[in-house]
């Protein structure tokens, strides 16, 4: 398979970024390492008129941290460098974990975190070459209107399944949009809008620039758990985010469990937070967080393995999670 | 071990520098001059009639420059078997109905890839779709839609055979047990694609370039459907990035669409397929489902098989009307078996096509078999490797069908895989979730299925006493080329750098079938061992006069000739060869060696006939950690004995072996070639799950060396057979773990947390 025919821009300041998306960014995609969005285009997911790719932007491969106020990642920072940044590694794990489980090390070296948060949702009905999705009806991601995913569905069903997005709304991380009319701050949760066909709420005039972490809390437990078929390559089948902290008494004080991979966009289990806080973490706590996480998720048949299963493994997943918090905090 | 020189010896491959350097170059990279680039308009329908097919469009498209249909292909059908017409059931591009999703239907050549594809776009076909069927049980009821509109009930091939009384036997049986098994459909995944590159010059001849197993093949299916002499056609085979079995049809239709795109045009034409089309329109393992009776005495002795078998074999034929007959052999090509009775079906269904792959059959047999046998030793209260030594072969044996084995080491395999493995002192004790599995298999080097397996060598040397080897074998990346010269220099005398292998060509290389059914190490083999022997007769000859001896009592070794047992007074090599040359009569010293093995193709009414030239054992013991919770898999190691008579280059035979089993470990645990109304829903790397370097263990390759006396040297058939066992070893290790009995394959966490809920 080939690439369709496209143009190729590569701005050299953030507003020359801004001004061509004002004026084109319906007819373009932002190319940020190209991993995924690359072999979209041979399949013909995508044909668009322009490819911009950001490399030449100055600072958005860079990071800071300041003891205070947290880390700021340039939207082109390298997967591979988040998983072997010291830095990283010591104050949040969790990303560097996450960072660890996308694809394959030279998939890492590419792919970008501003990339791997925008991922497309993904579905075996759509992520096809346009040869196969001509063997089927048009679905609605396509522009059709039925989903081929959930015989006759109405609406997409498409999953998100990047392995950051969990770990940094488990951060709660902020994420910074840029277009020519200025930029504005969301929590990096609100960049999902839950709807497969178009998962992303950025306007077709903005881009992602760079994300922003708090400061690690104190006594604060993580972990990124990512369930798969193979120990490599894979996207995950469910995914689990997990940041537990803990008070003096060894209570839980808080807990944001993101859940992803198993719907449209990742999502925290609020119910999860209401349950543990002020409470001691043991194996009937974990047990019923689990069922919490496992009610929330709704998989459907789109992607290897079966929604029963990957439901399932949801519950297990938040339970290992949880208990490899318990464990280390004790 | 025996006294050989280059024979036996762990040499790196001959090809191994400009492989690892990229220097290597595949039909993938070929780029002739002037040359066109096609693709293939494949079927969006599992089933159809094509009405209409309008190119006018894509023919108007600059820079395309033809699109041929099925109105411009030859209108012979053809086949794997080309000597049996009546299986051949495939043209190049569809002329009456789409059979699978995937089916060719027109071909464009176009000046680049990109306006190739832009064409395929263009081309407009009319179809009238038909009831498509998709499962081998429907096919086969009265009113199925047809696949074939000739073949009656879509019964492609049905083999059945019976040795002994079964009935009778069942009756003297202690114990007998039924069970049922299926195996999932599993493809080649070789990592450089089919490729043809075809050019139809001016003189009438066409040179075909194409990542193949098998050269002559193609050559002589090409022959018979363009009618065409042999010697018009040339078949070349560059380095192969590996087969499997899905290279090993011989002519594709890609091949023949390559070909009549090039007559069309007069510029030479390269398809090569997508990694999309490789799953979609290749060839795939067959799935079976299969129906297995087995009745034992109370000691393990095995006293009467019944055995019925289901294969999907997709739209055509391919190798598919053999290998299920093979399935059956499979049965007692193992074990003693007295009374065996076998029905196999295999069944036309509207998918893409089954064919060979690496185990022929008998991996699906032996996945039912092997793990039947760990049930009956259960049900018996036996170890696993007592029932199988009590059931084993031994040398000599002659099987049901009258073929005899020449040469065994079925037990000594079980007692070096139960060493490595610690079965004895292990297996008993082993940590909670864990679990130790033993499998065995068998198989054949050499299986006659075509009307011959003749090949031959010949050997030229070179004043200085080098040499070049001209064999037919096709060297795909098991090594051949590297085996066969250390054969070609063990019985010259020579060192293995002093031998240069020309293979792959049919215009220059003598006729050979090409490198399937773990035969060109023992059939090529022999013909080059033949041809050197016959270069050094004449050197011999020629010695002889000169060191006032018998030619009978020279040796020739090290790169000398000498009188046996006086290795200081004899004559460089090299010098008798100059001295032949030089010599009055001019003398050039060419070896030739012929080889056909006094095999015979099965009787297809008695099944009877000695049908294979050597026979391999071997024994796969999986250690497995089950994770109860996600019902995960993970196998710790695979110790892997195999009976492969001499290694002629062991570190190859270990590189072999480890390959075999990680493909049986993929089929037990990870591959599945999915489909949904005949389209496959994995076609990529990414969601057909092969699995990964971190997904393997350690596999630890035994050899157990027993020469075959009708090997080169005493070797035989080595490649494909560990690929059979992983699949029962690991389900009789899972089953050992955590008491979970899988027999469907593959083996998924969703049907291992379904057998433990079951449990509770």
């Amino acid at each position: 398979m080939r690439l369709p025919r496209f143009q190729y821009v590569e701005p050299r300041s953030i507003k020359e970024a801004a001004d061509f998306l004002n004026d084109h960014g319906l007819e373009s995609k932002i190319i940020a390492g190209g991993t995924d969005l690359l072999p979209s285009m041979k399949q013909q997911i995508f044909r668009p008129k322009y490819l911009l790719n950001l490399c030449s932007l100055p600072d958005l491969d860079r990071m800071e941290f300041e003891e205070g106020t947290g880390l700021r990642m340039g939207a082109l920072v390298r997967l591979r460098t988040l998983e072997t940044d010291r830095l990283i590694r010591e104050q949040y794990p969790v990303i560097a974990q996450a960072a660890e489980a996308v694809g394959s090390v030279q998939l890492r070296h590419m792919g970008t975190i501003g990339g791997n948060l925008s991922l497309d949702t993904r579905c075996t009905y759509y992520n096809q070459s346009n040869f196969w999705r001509s063997c089927r009806p048009k679905c609605i991601k396509m522009g059709g209107d039925i989903c081929n995913a959930i015989g006759g569905g109405k609406k997409c069903f498409a999953i998100f399944s990047g392995d950051l997005a969990p770990a940094l709304i488990a951060c709660q991380a902020n994420i910074r949009l840029v277009s020519s009319s200025g930029e504005r701050i969301l929590p990096l949760g609100e960049l999902y809008t839950g709807n497969g066909a178009k998962p992303l709420a950025t306007k077709p005039e903005e881009f992602l620039a760079s994300i922003e972490v708090p400061a690690p809390e104190k006594n604060a437990y993580t972990a990124y758990l990512k369930y798969r078929i193979r120990k490599s390559i894979d996207f995950p089948l469910v995914s689990v985010a997990s940041v537990l902290v803990m008070d003096k008494n060894k209570l839980c004080r808080e807990a944001r469990v993101v859940i992803s991979a198993v719907g449209s966009r990742p999502e925290e289990v609020t119910a999860v937070r209401d349950l543990v806080s002020g409470k001691k973490l043991d194996g009937t706590l974990i047990g019923e967080a689990g069922e919490l996480a496992f009610k929330m998720a709704r998989p459907v048949a789109n992607t290897a393995s079966t929604p029963s299963y990957r439901k399932k493994m949801v519950k297990i997943l938040v339970e290992r999670a949880l208990k490899q918090a318990a464990e280390r905090a004790a | 071990m025996s006294d050989y020189s280059v024979v036996g010896k762990r040499v790196p491959p001959v090809d191994g520098k400009a492989k690892a350097t990229g220097e290597a170059k595949f039909t993938v990279d070929l780029q002739l001059p002037g040359m066109l680039y096609g693709r293939i308009l494949r079927s969006p329908h599992p089933h159809a009639r094509v009405l209409r097919i309008d190119t006018d469009k894509a023919m108007k498209i600059s820079g395309v420059r033809t699109v041929i249909t099925g109105m411009d292909m030859p209108k012979r059908k053809f086949g794997v078997f080309t000597h049996l017409p009546a299986t051949h059931d495939q043209f190049g591009l569809a002329i009456d109905k789409v059979r699978y999703i995937g089916d060719e239907v027109a071909a464009v050549a176009a000046v680049d890839p990109w306006t190739a594809q832009e064409a395929l776009e263009a081309i407009c076909v009319e179809y009238e779709v038909l009831p498509a069927v998709f499962d081998a049980g429907e096919a086969m009821r009265p009113g199925a839609p047809l696949v074939h509109e000739n073949v009656e009930g879509n019964i492609s091939r049905v083999s059945r055979f019976q040795f002994g009384d079964v009935d009778q036997g069942f009756k003297e049986a202690y114990h007998i047990r039924e069970d049922r098994f299926t195996t999932q459909p599993v493809t080649h995944c070789a990592f450089e694609v089919h490729v043809s590159v075809a050019h139809w010059d001016q003189t009438g001849k066409i040179t075909i370039w194409s990542s193949t197993q098998s050269p002559f093949k193609i050559c002589e299916t090409l022959s018979y459907v363009l009618e065409l002499p042999l010697n018009k056609i040339r078949v070349i085979k560059p380095y192969v990035g590996g087969g499997f079995g899905g290279k090993a049809d011989g002519l594709f239709p890609m091949d023949l669409c390559a070909v009549m795109l090039s007559k069309k045009t007069g510029r030479p034409v390269k398809i090569a397929n997508t990694r999309e089309e490789e799953f979609m329109a290749t060839r795939r393992r067959h799935p079976y489902t299969i129906t297995l009776k087995t009745g034992v005495k109370k000691d393990g002795t095995i006293v009467a098989v019944d055995c019925k078998a289901v294969s999907d074999g997709g739209a055509h034929n391919s190798w598919g009307p053999a290998i299920i007959g093979r399935a059956g052999v499979q049965l007692f090509m193992l074990y003693r078996m007295p009374n065996i009775r076998y029905e196999g079906y295999r069944i036309y269904t509207n998918k893409s096509v089954c064919g060979a792959m690496r185990g022929w059959g008998n991996l699906q047999m032996r996945f039912a078999a092997d793990s039947q046998m760990d049930m009956i030793a259960e049900d018996l209260g036996m170890d696993p490797a007592d029932i199988r030594l009590k059931n084993a072969h031994y040398p000599g044996d002659v099987m049901p069908n009258k073929a005899r084995i020449p040469s065994c080491a079925m037990v000594e395999c079980i007692a070096e895989a139960s060493k490595a493995a610690g079965w004895k002192d292990r297996r008993s004790k082993m940590e909670k979730d864990h679990g130790m599995g033993m499998a065995c298999w068998s198989y054949v080097s050499a299986a006659k299925q075509l009307a011959h397996d003749s090949t031959a060598a010949v050997i030229k040397l070179f004043e200085d006493g080098t040499a070049t080897l001209i064999t037919g074998a096709s060297d795909i990346g098991q090594g051949s080329n590297t085996t066969l010269a250390q054969i070609a220099a063990e019985e010259l005398g020579v060192e293995l750098g002093d031998i240069t292998v020309i293979s792959g060509d049919t215009d220059i290389t003598p006729l050979d079938l090409g490198t399937f059914s773990s035969r060109v190490t023992y059939i090529s083999g022999n013909a080059v061992k033949a041809a050197a022997e016959d270069a050094k007769k004449q050197l011999f000859e020629f010695a002889a006069d000169r060191l006032q001896a018998k030619a009978s009592d020279l040796v020739s070794r090290n790169r000398k000739i000498y009188v046996r047992g006086n290795p200081e007074q004899g004559m460089a090599l090299s010098d008798v060869v100059k001295g032949c040359l030089y010599s009055k009569q001019g003398q050039h010293i060419l070896g030739r060696g012929n080889y056909n093995p006094d095999t015979v193709v099965v009787n297809q009414v008695t099944y009877e006939g000695h049908s294979g030239a050597a026979y391999g054992f071997g024994t796969e013991i999986a250690e497995v950690e089950v994770d109860r919770e996600t019902g995960q898999v993970h196998v710790l190691a695979i110790s892997g004995a195999h009976d492969c008579g001499t290694a002629i280059n062991p570190m190859h035979a270990e590189g072999q072996l480890q390959g075999a089993s990680f493909g049986g470990l993929a089929q037990a645990l990870f591959e599945d070639l999915v489909t949904e109304q005949g389209l496959v829903m994995n076609p990529s790397f990414l969601e057909y799950k092969v699995p990964t370097a971190l997904d393997v263990p350690e596999i630890r390759p035994l050899l157990v060396e027993v020469p075959d006396p009708g090997g080169p040297f005493g070797a035989k058939g080595m490649s494909e057979g560990s690929q059979i066992a992983p699949s029962p070893a690991i389900a009789n290790a899972v089953y050992h773990a955590v008491g979970v009995r899988i027999n469907d394959l593959p083996i998924t966490p969703e049907k291992i947390l379904k057998g433990l809920k079951k449990e509770e």
